[in-house]
């Protein structure tokens, strides 16, 4: 389903405005109307979207005011309801995206992030629990097929590269295992976040976009963004320091959410789909196994801060 | 070849070990391994220098004895728990996740010969032969196989290996025939090596000198004789070398001329010359001292040829017969082999010959400008689980009946483990052997 000038024009008369032109995007609508530039975007899970409302909204209310939020109906409800798929619309945000290379830009990153994930806890106590989301919670590294993997690749490949590749999932293992228990009790969060769901307009920047995410336990996200930032900055270590800056300037990750993030930063995912798909002649696995070797740097790196923070606490007590 | 043809070969058996560097996966077992000769056969100015070495390629499985040591299941910090070895992103030939240890070793090779130890370069082959190994641990081959050169001259053995071997790789001449008319082999191999360090433009008396050396008394006399006989011989530069061939292509214009039957008188001279320059080589290899650049002489070897009228111009039917000596020796230059033989077949005087003289004769120039060497190389295949006989000729573009001849096989049933030779040439074509 997608859609089209019909249905906008019919979705718009549920809302105060009138439509001049639109043209579609993947999964929604632009529209030019004459209250300003629209988004009309098309949910396929109401739980997601009323998750995905609740955040936005606990993060306007709790002061971090240029989040994007969902425009209400003349009904004054977030969404139109169509049946089995849900239309939500949101103002249209054009301006700069965050730079990679700047230490300010990726602080002010971190900062949102963190905002976020602190309005997640308080999502989690209002809507989370028992509304279908519970099939979010699998952990990206599961013990069982981390050993089937094993299994299967096991007198296949090349020894010294299998070791390695052994070494990194069984570590991975060895510290999700510390901190299994957090995949149930952390706040389900974006599976991905990128730096581009923050825009600067006038000056100001805006959170906007994760429509129809799919969900995971809290800091697959960081996870994802941290990458980002590392590989996008051109491997600069200086962003992530300045993008956990002003995450933990706003929010302090325990050493157990640290762990989690550590473990997925040791799984060696990417070595891993390009040794599967390598046996399909699909994918050159060199660049994926130099590419590893920043990961390995960024990993250490995140060690060091932990080993730091460890530190740290041990001599504050 | 065997001792009762007029060529025969040297044989050098060969024992190498081959340590693998400890970053290399502990050898569990040996997939393939094959010795591939990569040698040249230089002309140098008294000698024939056989040249370059033996590559030896391995792949082999490894021991699961390292994957199966455990885990630090307590790091003392997150930093030290996080850091791993990097993948191994070679960008070899090889996938960096095939999971096969690779050996790569070279053996060099260095043999010098006299120059009448070898009567045309063409026949001059390095071959493996008898290729074996032994893993003597997880880290270490015991590499052994024999090391053939074919193309020589069977008569004497007045050959000296100069051969500057490597102190990690022996070479020792075996083969019967050779090791027993040299049983103090090694201490050979030894003066040769100081005679290499002393002086590279040696005159052809070294060789034999270096033979008398060698205590073999009953020898002695018959050194002596090679020894004068080689005194006799001039040695030639490049530029005589390409005098001669500009001679060769002139004697083989003149050769087409007489295939076309214009002249007999012509033709007549022709088959004269032929039959003499045999003669006058086999009196020359009599004295163990037939040289490949021979072949290319010209009128400068001539003129020391007749100078020493007490070994060449007495015994010298050419000159006897008055036929000219440019003559004799372009004759002799389309000459490769079998003098015998070619007596009777240049008293025939077929065209036939006289083309393939010809080509022979363009053959050497090509040669000599641009050779490309052909040799055999050995290729052991150990049999997994699961391979049959096609599978392994696919693998190694050979038919099936290909590999069961060449080993020898009844069925085309194999066994996991059983060992197969596979014969291989640079070439596309697979040799046979």
């Amino acid at each position: 389903m997608t859609i089209t000038r019909t249905r906008a024009n019919a979705i718009s008369k549920q809302y105060p405005w009138k439509i001049y032109r639109g043209r579609t995007f993947q999964g929604g609508y632009f529209i030019l109307t004459n209250r300003g530039k629209k988004k009309l975007t098309l949910w396929h899970d109401r739980n997601v979207l009323e998750w995905s409302h609740c955040w936005r909204e606990t993060m306007a209310t709790g002061g971090f005011r240029t989040v994007e939020r969902f425009l209400l109906t003349r009904d004054k409800k977030p969404y139109l309801d169509l049946g089995e798929k849900w239309v939500t619309a949101t103002d249209h945000y054009a301006g700069k995206h965050p730079d990679y290379t700047s230490r300010r830009d990726m602080k002010i990153v971190g900062k949102c992030l963190a905002e976020l994930h602190q309005s997640l806890f308080d999502v989690q106590k209002k809507i989370e629990k028992g509304e279908g989301l519970s099939r979010f919670r699998q952990s990206m590294i599961n013990d069982d097929a981390v050993a089937k993997k094993l299994r299967e690749l096991h007198g296949k490949k090349k020894t010294e590269n299998l070791m390695n590749l052994r070494k990194r999932m069984n570590r991975s293992v060895y510290f999700y295992k510390k901190v299994a228990s957090l995949t149930r009790e952390l706040p389900l969060s974006h599976e991905t976040f990128s730096a581009k769901n923050l825009v600067r307009i006038s000056g100001s920047w805006y959170l906007y976009g994760c429509y129809n995410p799919n969900l995971a336990p809290l800091h697959h996200d960081t996870y994802h963004l941290v990458r980002e930032i590392y590989q996008k900055s051109g491997w600069n270590l200086e962003s992530v320091q300045s993008f956990f800056d002003g995450y933990r300037r706003e929010r302090e990750p325990a050493i157990q959410e640290w762990i989690y993030l550590l473990s997925m930063l040791i799984f060696p995912s990417d070595i891993l789909n390009a040794v599967q798909e390598e046996e399909s002649r699909m994918v050159d696995p060199v660049p994926v196994m130099e590419k590893q070797a920043y990961w390995d740097r960024l990993t250490i790196w995140i060690a060091e801060q932990m080993d730091q923070i460890t530190k740290k606490e041990r001599v504050s007590r | 070849m065997t001792r009762g043809e007029e060529k025969s070969s040297l044989r050098f058996s060969l024992q190498e070990t081959v340590f693998l560097d400890q970053d290399k996966p502990p050898i569990g077992q040996m997939e393939e391994i094959q010795l591939v000769p990569d040698i040249e056969v230089l002309e140098r100015e008294k000698e024939i220098r056989i040249a370059g070495y033996l590559a030896l390629y391995g792949q082999y499985r490894p021991s699961d004895r390292q994957q199966q040591e455990e885990e630090e299941e307590n790091p003392p910090d997150y930093q030290s728990a996080v850091k791993f070895p990097p993948f191994q992103a070679d960008d070899s030939i090889y996938s960096p996740w095939k999971n096969i240890g690779e050996v790569y070793h070279q053996i060099p090779v260095n043999i010098s010969l006299p120059l009448d130890r070898i009567t045309h370069l063409d026949d001059v082959f390095a071959v493996v032969d008898a290729f074996d190994y032994d893993i003597k641990s997880p880290h270490q081959l015991l590499i052994s196989a024999e090391l053939i050169i074919t193309g020589i001259n069977e008569k004497e053995s007045q050959y000296v290996l100069k051969t500057p071997w490597d102190h990690n790789n022996r070479l020792t001449p075996i083969s019967g025939d050779e090791n027993q008319r040299y049983p103090g082999w090694e201490k050979q191999e030894e003066q040769a090596e100081q005679e290499e360090r002393e002086e590279q433009t040696e005159s052809l008396n070294q060789p034999a000198q270096s033979i008398k050396a060698d205590d073999q008394e009953p020898r002695e006399e018959q050194q002596e004789e090679e020894s004068s006989a080689m005194k006799v011989v001039p040695l030639f530069d490049e530029e005589e070398d390409e005098q001669s061939l500009q001679t060769e292509e002139e004697d083989l214009r003149d050769k087409e001329r007489a295939k076309d039957g214009t002249e007999d008188d012509e033709r007549a001279n022709h088959e004269g010359d032929v039959k003499v320059a045999i003669t006058a080589k086999r009196r020359e290899e009599d004295r163990e001292q037939v040289n490949l650049t021979s072949y290319a002489e010209k009128s400068k070897r001539d003129s020391t040829t007749r100078s020493e009228p007490d070994v060449e111009a007495e015994a010298d039917p050419a000159e006897e017969s008055g036929v000219g000596q440019s003559e004799i020796e372009s004759a002799g230059m389309d000459e490769g082999t079998d003098f015998e033989d070619r007596d009777i077949e240049s008293e025939a005087a077929e065209p036939d010959e006289e083309k393939e003289q010809a080509e022979q004769g363009l053959y050497l120039k090509q040669f000599l400008e641009n050779r490309e060497d052909d040799f055999t190389r050995l290729t052991i295949v150990i049999v997994q689980k699961d391979e049959s006989i096609s599978s392994i000729a696919e693998r190694y573009s050979l038919t099936e009946q290909q590999i069961m001849r060449y080993n020898k096989l009844e069925s085309e049933h194999i066994e996991e483990g059983q060992i197969l030779y596979m014969p291989r040439n640079r070439s596309a074509e697979p040799a046979e052997k």
